[in-house]
């Protein structure tokens, strides 16, 4: 039978899932790139939370915690593909080795790019660029100190400059810059 | 942080962004499995 409270539990939950889901999607989208399995993969977090919504409720973070529900059920999931994609490259070694280094900068889309990041800097780099959220918010999603947030983002963000090719370019030294400047700056060699 | 690698992270963002609200969650199927 249930009670008052279970009423009061229920609907609050109801307004969490309407408030988050779609964020708790998008999150489990970026971090897998898999679209169906995103959205179950979300369903499954808010699932998990519902059974212990009562410890959930009562957090300072809800939504913080939720987030590091879908991270680590994420990272369970990318870790598992990632073996299965060893075991079929033992088949196709020569195929896979291909696909493992395709370190072709600009073929790649944004998406496709952040699979390539290791999973604690691609977290990072979603957490705090695609949803804005602050240093503090990141460490608690994902159970890591803002010093760590902040090193392993920049270093994703760079990998990702760097798997996209939009790095910008590194300024010539000001002794170079200098020379050019010098010789009128020319730039059209007689090569 | 240089103007150049201002934009170009600026870019990055805009980019994390519209991959982010790129994906259209199906709420039935997630309300269904919860």
């Amino acid at each position: 039978v249930g009670t008052a409270a279970d009423d009061d539990a229920a609907a609050e939950f109801h307004a969490f899932f309407e408030r988050h889901y779609a964020e708790l999607a998008r999150l489990a989208h970026l971090l897998t790139g898999e679209p169906d399995a995103a959205d179950d993969l979300a369903a499954d977090a808010l699932l998990a939370l519902w059974h212990r919504w009562d410890r959930v409720r009562a957090a300072d973070h809800p939504v913080a915690y939720a987030r590091g529900v879908v991270v680590n059920l994420a990272r369970t999931r990318v870790r598992t593909a990632v073996r299965e994609r060893r075991r079929v490259a033992l088949f196709w070694s020569q195929r896979a080795e291909r696909s493992e280094n395709p370190d072709v900068a600009g073929v790649v889309d944004v998406r496709e790019a952040l699979r390539r990041l290791p999973f604690r800097k691609r977290a990072c780099v979603v957490l705090r660029h695609a949803f804005d959220l602050s240093e503090k918010d990141t460490a608690l999603a994902l159970g890591v100190s803002v010093g760590t947030v902040k090193s392993q983002t920049s270093k994703g963000v760079a990998e990702l400059q760097r798997l996209l090719g939009t790095r910008a370019a590194p300024r010539a030294p000001r002794q170079v810059r200098a020379a050019i400047a010098r010789s009128g700056g020319a730039t059209g060699g007689t090569r | 942080m240089t103007g150049p690698r201002r934009d170009a992270d600026e870019r990055l963002r805009a980019r994390l962004r519209e991959a982010a609200g790129a994906h259209r969650p199906d709420r039935a199927r997630i309300l269904a499995r919860v």
